[in-house]
């Protein structure tokens, strides 16, 4: 019947989408196993590309009719990109200042009390209604595109100071990553502004009022070739990244 | 004496005559439970016929009635407002071989949101 799990999963039926998703698991359980086997200095970056999974994966969640759940997804997605820059820019004062502090255990517990505080937050105020949930996802949305190019930049500067070392590379594929990613998040917020995101269509269909979308049917195909391409190309560069730093601090004996 | 009872019984009429037009009717109970028909208006109509016939192909009418008049919707006991209906017309026109149009669904949202303005009302 219509309301089967099935249904209530992939509730927008792209193959594209379920695609992207599949690709972003991968990278989220090749992320997680990278977190958990590697030093200290790892844990921040691989442990936000999982949380990042975790965020994507509200397509295929057959919870997502409370929508408390959904906004969950986006809040992870939020702590997701904070948490991978918090260790790029660790990584970038280790390379400097070879100073490493504190525990693998603290960012695990610390993502978890930022969860639990969030998961209060939404539990006390309203039950988001789908306007709520759009404008997180353009929250989200935004804080990914500003914290990518931060960390592309933040990249580079890595791979000057590892150039000569067998994981300098590895940055290099992470600033393909995240330029991937900016280009994802940002066509989708570019969408969002101008309401030609499909939740924001469906609220104005919903209410009944007019969208400008068939002036601009092209731009909008074009932006939605975008965000489903990069994604998937940004999740595979992702995974690709890890098993690379997984082949080369196996071959080095795991220094970081 | 009497003039000062004439004139509170008709204080009272004029109270509870506008509070009693917006309150839902109902028809039947139980799991027949189903909104009266006669006040819904015409525009609405053919949503409330659409209503009836399609949307009790998947869940009963008394998911709908009970969601109205309870502000919480039955089975994720979320509240069950304006924005909220809205979101379960989203959530229904992205799914697969629900048998409604697209039209069919805003139009039973909106028809929705009607009646629970007119709950809301009272």
């Amino acid at each position: 019947m219509s309301t089967s799990i099935f249904n209530q999963m992939f509730l927008i039926f792209d193959p594209l989408n379920i695609i992207q998703i599949c690709c972003w698991l991968i990278a989220g359980v090749v992320s997680l196993y990278f977190s958990v086997g590697n030093a200290r200095l790892w844990t921040s970056i691989s442990f936000g590309f999982f949380l990042l999974m975790i965020g994507q994966s509200y397509l295929i969640n057959p919870l997502v009719k409370y929508h408390l759940v959904i906004a969950m997804h986006h809040v992870c997605s939020v702590l997701s990109i904070m948490l991978i820059s918090h260790g790029i820019f660790e990584y970038y004062l280790f390379c400097r200042t070879l100073e490493i502090s504190g525990k693998k255990q603290t960012v695990y517990i610390a993502t978890a009390g930022i969860l639990i505080f969030f998961l209060c937050f939404l539990l006390v105020n309203p039950n988001p209604s789908p306007n709520a949930i759009r404008n997180y996802q353009i929250i989200a949305n935004a804080i990914w595109v500003i914290l990518c190019i931060a960390n592309i930049e933040l990249c580079r500067k890595i791979y000057l100071s590892l150039r000569n070392s067998s994981i300098g590379k590895g940055f290099l594929g992470f600033a393909v990553a995240f330029a991937l990613i900016m280009f994802w998040k940002g066509a989708f917020l570019y969408q969002q502004i101008y309401q030609w995101d499909r939740l924001g269509q469906d609220i104005y269909y919903i209410s009944g009022q007019y969208l400008d979308i068939d002036d601009y049917a092209d731009i909008v195909k074009f932006t939605y070739h975008i965000i489903s391409y990069t994604g998937i190309l940004a999740s595979m560069t992702v995974v690709g990244t890890h098993l690379y730093f997984l082949r080369q601090l196996k071959s080095s004996g795991g220094e970081s | 004496m009497k003039r000062a009872v004439t004139a509170i019984i008709l204080l009272c009429l004029a109270v509870a005559v506008p509070s009693q037009a917006n309150v839902i009717k109902t028809i039947g109970s139980g799991a027949d439970i189903t909104f009266d028909p006669s006040i819904v208006p015409l525009e609405h109509q053919k949503s409330y016929q659409i209503m009836t016939r399609k949307c009790t192909t998947c869940h009963g009418m008394d998911r709908i009635v009970l969601s109205v008049l309870t502000g919480k919707a039955q089975v994720t006991k979320q509240p069950f407002d304006r924005e909220q209906a809205a979101g379960y017309g989203i959530r229904l026109m992205r799914m697969k071989n629900t048998g409604l149009k697209r039209e069919e669904i805003r139009d039973v949202i909106r028809l929705l949101q009607w009646l629970i303005d007119e709950k809301n009302k009272r």
